[in-house]
């Protein structure tokens, strides 16, 4: 294992947890955990929410190092993390050959997403449920299920178009506000609060609102406050989005 | 107290098993993240008999956090499989939504009234996962310098 060769593989691996939303601490952790298990000198490490750099001091007193830029765009994916995470383990603990290490990254990243059947189906029992959970009634939940398979399906084709984090989230509670506003009308759910509140519950940024506070308990303040405005302002859009169609009906 | 009081528990448990598929989460790890969610709303309305609900929102997180430290150990999974989705119930979504209606409705007193509470509730959990993560890692730092 050459200097070149394992700065390669710690900054892949470092981008994958980077963008399947792994704390700072665990991201250079992890990559200081797989250089160091080659011996092969001091390895530094740095990353904010999509930015990561290494750098390894060789034992002849050569220096080497690698930027990565990873994506904040990719949503939360758990199975990916604790993928990644699990490559790490292995490799600190037995430490493979580089070829070896690249046909596990690419099993990792070959981890399966749900399909867009399946998501509907999380959307739709994640809003039905916090309807209820909320103080809705049965039409209501059902009617929110129905409204969380339609975003769901418009976070689908938001993602492909590629559109940010923001608009996505104006959009499709924009979306969830109109369709409950119809609903409601139709006389499918009667109250109209607890069947968009139950939507909302789907597009709120939980994750960051936790996250950021593990960031900054650990000290990595810039990651967390990133974070935390991230949340606010996700939070905001979701609100606006929703404002607006309310507003206007 | 009547069992319709405990109905919300298992909304929450739902609720939660969506979540994992939001976050694409496979296999058993959903059901116990959704455990994670059920007993987080449990420890919430167990409080709420005899405290205000900042105190249950910073408790249950705290209990959330615990359950997740603990499970991540067994399991050998991160920590942020089980909390992530285990704070969800607690997120003040319906906060957030009236703080935004009031705001339509030009009820300046109310919005502001109801947008610190919404605040004050999102910091009573950060600082419940503080708590609890903090004291892990102190307890974990005396272990392994004991051995």
């Amino acid at each position: 294992m050459t200097c070149e060769e394992i700065l390669a593989i710690a900054a892949r691996i470092g981008q994958g947890l980077l963008e399947s939303g792994a704390e700072a601490y665990r991201v250079e952790n992890s990559v200081l955990h797989v250089v160091d298990a080659y011996n092969l000198g001091e390895c530094q490490v740095f990353s904010i929410p999509n930015y990561l750099h290494i750098d390894l001091t060789g034992k002849d007193g050569s220096t080497h190092s690698k930027m990565c830029r990873a994506s904040s765009l990719k949503s939360v994916d758990l199975e990916q993390l604790n993928a990644w995470n699990q490559l790490c383990r292995f490799i600190s603990e037995t430490r493979p050959e580089a070829a070896e290490i690249w046909t596990q990254i690419a099993a990792v990243e070959q981890t399966p997403l749900y399909s867009l059947l399946m998501q509907m189906l999380a959307y739709a029992v994640g809003s039905g449920a916090f309807a209820l959970f909320w103080g809705g009634i049965w039409l209501d939940a059902a009617a929110a299920a129905v409204i969380g398979c339609a975003v769901a399906a418009a976070m689908y084709i938001m993602g492909r178009l590629e559109a940010n984090l923001f608009y996505k989230s104006i959009l499709a509670s924009a979306l969830s506000a109109l369709l409950a506003c119809l609903f409601v009308h139709l006389g499918f759910g009667i109250n109209r609060s607890e069947i968009i509140i139950g939507v909302f519950m789907t597009l709120l940024p939980g994750v960051m609102i936790t996250n950021f506070m593990r960031e900054i308990i650990v000290g990595d303040w810039l990651t967390g406050i990133t974070k935390l405005m991230g949340a606010l302002l996700i939070a905001a859009s979701i609100a606006l989005g929703t404002g607006i169609v309310l507003a206007l009906i | 107290m009547e069992a319709i009081d405990f109905l919300p528990v298992l909304y929450a448990f739902v609720a939660c098993l969506g979540f994992g598929g939001l976050y694409n989460l496979h296999g058993s790890p959903i059901l116990w993240a959704a455990v994670g969610g059920a007993l987080g709303w449990l420890v919430y309305l167990l409080t709420l008999l005899f405290a205000p609900d900042f105190f249950a929102g910073f408790l249950s997180a705290a209990a959330v956090s615990f359950y997740a430290e603990v499970l991540a150990r067994l399991q050998k999974r991160t920590v942020t499989t089980y909390l992530l989705i285990g704070i969800i119930p607690m997120v003040p979504g319906a906060g957030i939504y009236h703080t935004m209606e009031y705001c339509i409705q030009g009820d300046t007193a109310l919005f502001i009234s109801e947008g610190l509470h919404t605040l004050g509730m999102a910091g009573a959990l950060a600082i419940g996962i503080l708590v609890v993560d903090s004291t892990w890692r102190m307890i974990r730092l005396v272990q392994r310098r004991r051995s």
